[in-house]
């Protein structure tokens, strides 16, 4: 028997293609719940993957569809409404239709070749049988406010009331320029003594992403944390590198990728952190030369195992600066680099730090990798193949131009599509910082880095080198826990609360779930609102 | 931004199928199961299928960051070893022999020599797999998952879970602990599982109405992710529950110190993990399989000196564990072992650490075990082209005798093939 032989066949994709979705209306009473209809997805014209994603459910459960009694239910007047979503839905994209491809790269896990060779394997039986019914969130986009909305929670932890108003009067093409091209709001200029100390350190950002009039420069700095991971249990905190870094990722942010990786490459804490401050020509360290290509630009499987040797022998030659010496980057000394030649992704010859950039920004792995990382961090868990290839082209295509691919990626039609509403699960950092945007308080970044840990995540300390989980990895048992009690922890400390009767408008886009819509009819006060508000699952995703 | 193993991989279909499983233990969670029998409120009660009637436990450390064989299981007599590594080669002067003259523990593991001596400890080593990959999340995915092929989601011990408890009804069958998200290695799509970061602070603060109202509103959430919020409130109901009654009647009998001092990478929180896996075990929430992780091995400079700190806090938590299970008269039931997704390489760097490796030894510690070395160490004298050394026992041999032996289930429909046989685990009473 062969080696790895497959273990358990997938069901083949559903062949029945209905939807049923269900939204809260923002008219009159969250209760309003009702039932937006079947659909027949056949035709292909609703969102794929939502499509995909309900269709697999009654494919499963069945269509005897066990109906909460108390939902309204007009399939006449709910096809209506879905179809007014479908017509008006919105098509900003200036690209070269690229949501007209459903999805195929969706689920590419390639088919086991052969059946699992054993006996059949015990169906566990759950407990109580699985709910027989799935719903799905219907998207507010077929108004230009609820795309507003959308993108504003995406690109800025969570719109204050003030930016959401702004945003909605001014329209999404203009906050999208707003938001492209207003430089980044400079943080506090930390003492050295400030800068060494991780807490003041991890708090001076929290209170920046709160207060900054720019916080989409926030969410890249963010990102980019997570991208061009370091940590200070190894890069310490006898200097202030990490807070040099992190002003590096919000100055280089949106510039383009050369740049950005060639500072990455020679930023203090990565050469500390990845141990390239410490590589010779004579005896290099392949700790760099392989995260580089693996996780900060071309992607595993790409290179081989003789490219992260050639790489770090061709890398080597820079050490970490001198207290004499001002700068805030590594330095280079060509005694300590490496002469000779070296065979590095295909081509021989010598090669420095910025020619091994050249070569890994010229390979084709590249631009389709760092797209995808922004595609899965801002728009969609499963990127669409052919769009990621058109961005990718263009991102290349303009020198690696960082600003153009984020204009693109807000502007492409997948961005504002069913798949990619509440697709995505937001951040420990994202939760919490939107939280205090929301409610308009400036004083929760202590409270936030305190239950940063329990959520997995604290600013500076990704758990390895590959940066922070997505999605579903933000969601256990543990971290549900210990989101729904900071919650609580931060309304304890929140003095003048804005008043919560239309906040599930404002931070919910009055698209609720029954469950939600029932505890929300039936709570009053102001604090126990905001409570179910902010602890529902909605609020959860971005 | 980059996916770790696992949990990111699921497409959007796999995704809603493991959804809808998970929305099954919420329901069955929501419906108010409830009381297990105390009677029952042992593993044994959660078995599905006939002949899995035991009370095993398996505990699986996680040796994150790729750990050295060679300066944890060190051949003391190899000249080769000390050409190799003219600084990191001289641990083999302080270590710890076992089982004869040709290998030793290293000298930060003097409680692990000890249960050595007592025949509760086996040392496999060689352990790797074919064309070894040299990415740490790669590799980790490779033995989380059982495949080199890298085409399974599943990983080996959720699949466990999955193929012979009902962890739908029981979501405690299977727990991370002290980490915040699920390790891919304990993801399954059919399985439910629990995390605990801290036994201490695990539940929802204000009270019987907060968590009432909490799993009111995760309750039929739509969307791709609604099944698995719902899941993942009910599971943590239900394990604060568990824990909130099994803190009152444990008390730890050994000494558990994450008052270690570690040089960078690692969260010391190793000692309390197994603390909370000891008192899941002992107050018999019918736990059957738990996973922790010690980081910090990926020692590309100075690795003499931190790896060593590491070996000593693992040789520590781990003899404590040991030693507080069997003052609760439970070791006899117990499994612990190591994993580490590659070795390093035989030949140190200039930074007197070591690059990234291939095979490796796996440690397997309690009653259960039948104690001395297995596999065969490779050779120094005879590496692969890349330096590295050449694996000499496949890794899912290792998780085949865990599964056959020590847990007494069906490896076949876990591994999807047979490996050749070890036997260092002693079978559970018929």
């Amino acid at each position: 028997m062969g080696e790895g032989t497959p273990k358990r066949l997938r069901a083949d994709a559903p062949s029945r293609r209905k939807v049923l979705a269900v939204a809260g209306t923002a008219a009159a009473g969250v209760a309003a719940t009702r039932l937006l209809g079947l659909r027949d997805l056949s035709d292909r014209a609703f969102s794929s993957a939502l499509g995909r994603t309900a269709a697999m459910a009654l494919e499963m459960a069945e269509p005897e569809m066990a109906m909460d009694p108390e939902m309204a239910i007009d399939p006449a007047m709910a096809m209506d409404s879905a179809m007014d979503a479908e017509m008006s839905a919105p098509k900003p994209a200036p690209l070269a239709e690229p949501s007209s491809t459903p999805a195929s790269s969706a689920t590419p896990r390639p088919a086991p070749a052969a059946p699992r060779p054993t006996a059949a394997p015990v169906k566990p039986e759950p407990a109580v049988a699985p709910r027989t019914l799935s719903l799905d969130w219907v998207p507010p986009f077929a108004t230009e406010a609820g795309r507003v909305a959308h993108l504003l929670r995406r690109t800025t932890f969570a719109p204050t009331r003030a930016e959401l108003e702004r945003a909605q009067s001014e329209g999404y093409a203009r906050t999208l320029d707003r938001l492209l091209e207003t430089p980044p709001a400079a943080p506090r200029v930390l003492t050295d003594a400030d800068a060494r100390n991780i807490g003041t350190l991890q708090t001076w950002w929290l209170e920046h992403m709160i207060q900054s009039p720019t916080p989409f420069a926030e969410a890249m700095t963010l990102f980019w944390h997570g991208h061009f991971t370091s940590d200070f249990r190894k890069v310490g905190t006898g200097q202030p590198y990490l807070y040099w870094q992190n002003l590096t990722w919000r100055n280089l942010g949106t510039g383009d990728l050369r740049t950005l990786v060639k500072q990455a490459t020679i930023d203090p804490a990565m050469l500390r952190y990845l141990d390239l401050g410490i590589s010779t020509g004579r005896n290099p360290n392949e700790n760099y030369a392989r995260e580089l290509m693996e996780l900060f630009t071309m992607g595993a499987g790409t290179f081989t195992e003789d490219d992260v040797k050639a790489a770090s022998r061709a890398l080597a030659g820079w050490r970490l600066p001198r207290a004499n010496e001002e700068v805030r980057t590594g330095v280079f000394e060509r005694a300590r680099a490496y002469a000779g030649q070296v065979t590095f992704l295909g081509k021989t010859g010598t090669l420095d730090t910025d020619g091994v950039i050249d070569r890994i920004l010229a390979n084709e792995a590249t631009a389709p990798y760092v797209v995808r990382a922004l595609w899965t961090h801002f728009v969609s868990p499963s990127p669409n193949a052919s769009a990621v290839a058109l961005l990718a082209s263009r991102f290349k295509g303009s020198g690696y131009q960082i600003k153009p691919l984020l204009r693109d990626l807000f502007t492409l039609a997948e961005f504002t599509s069913p798949g990619s509403y509440r697709a995505l699960v937001k951040s420990p950092t994202e939760l919490m910082v939107g939280l205090a945007r929301l409610l308009g308080a400036s004083t929760l970044a202590r409270p936030i880095n305190a239950a940063a840990d329990g959520m997995g995540q604290r600013l500076f300390d990704p758990p390895n080198v590959s940066g922070w989980p997505q999605n579903a990895g933000w969601v256990s048992a543990n971290s549900m826990i210990a989101r729904a009690n900071f919650v609580s922890a931060a309304l304890g400390q929140v003095r003048d609360l804005p008043l919560a009767d239309d906040a599930y408008l404002r931070a919910l886009d009055g698209v609720v779930g029954p469950s939600t819509a029932s505890i929300l009819d039936r709570t009053t006060g102001t604090r126990d609102k905001w409570m179910a508000i902010l602890s529902s699952p909605e609020f959860q995703l971005k | 931004m980059k996916t770790l193993i696992g949990l990111d991989r699921i497409g959007r279909r796999e995704f809603l199928r493991n959804g809808l499983v998970f929305g099954a233990g919420a329901a069955g969670l929501a419906a108010g199961y409830a009381a297990v029998p105390d009677s029952f409120a042992r593993a044994v009660y959660f078995a599905k299928r006939d002949g899995v009637v035991n009370d095993r436990v398996l505990v699986m450390i996680q040796l994150a960051g790729g750990n050295d064989g060679l300066q944890t299981v060190i051949p003391l007599q190899d000249s080769r070893l000390r050409d190799l590594r003219p600084s990191l080669g001289a641990v083999a002067q302080t270590a710890l022999p076992i089982g004869g003259s040709e290998f030793g523990l290293s000298r930060s593991m003097p409680g692990l020599k000890a249960l050595f001596d007592k025949g509760k400890v086996a040392v496999v080593q060689g352990v790797g797999y074919p064309r070894p990959n040299g990415s740490h999340f790669e590799s980790i995915r490779i033995w989380e998952t059982a495949d080199p092929t890298q085409r399974q989601q599943d990983g080996w011990m959720g699949e466990t879970i999955a193929k012979n408890y009902d962890s739908a009804g029981h979501p405690l069958v299977g727990c991370a602990c002290g980490t915040t998200g699920l390790p891919g290695i304990l993801r399954d799509a059919e399985a439910t599982l629990t995390v605990v970061n801290d036994a201490r602070g695990f539940a929802f603060n204000g009270g019987d109405a907060r968590d009432r109202s909490i799993g009111a509103l995760y309750t039929n959430t739509p969307g791709i992710y609604g099944a698995l919020f719902d899941s993942s409130i009910a599971t943590a109901r239900d394990t604060a529950a568990k824990l909130r009654a099994g803190a009152a009647t444990y008390t730890p009998k050994a000494e558990y110190s994450d008052n270690v001092r570690l040089t960078y990478s690692s969260r010391n929180q190793l000692a309390a993990a197994l603390r909370l896996a000891s008192q899941l075990i002992v107050t018999g929430t019918g736990v059957k399989l738990l996973h922790v992780t010690l980081g910090g091995f990926d020692t590309h400079e100075r690795q003499m000196q931190r790896q060593e700190q590491l070996l000593a806090y693992l040789d520590g938590a781990v003899s404590a564990f040991y030693a507080d299970l069997a003052a609760h008269g439970m070791s006899d039931r117990v499994m612990v072992a190591t994993w580490t997704e590659f070795g390093r390489r035989p030949r140190e760097n200039a930074n007197q650490g070591t690059d990234h490796g291939s095979a490796t030894p796996v440690l397997l510690i309690g009653d259960t075990v039948k104690g001395g070395l297995y596999g065969q160490a490779p050779s120094l004298s005879a590496l692969a082209t890349d330096g590295n050394l050449k694996y000499t026992v496949d890794f899912r041999s290792v998780y085949q005798g865990i599964l056959e032996e020590h847990l007494g289930v069906d490896p076949l429909a876990v591994l999807g093939q047979t490996f050749p046989k070890l036997s260092f685990a002693k079978p559970p009473a018929a």
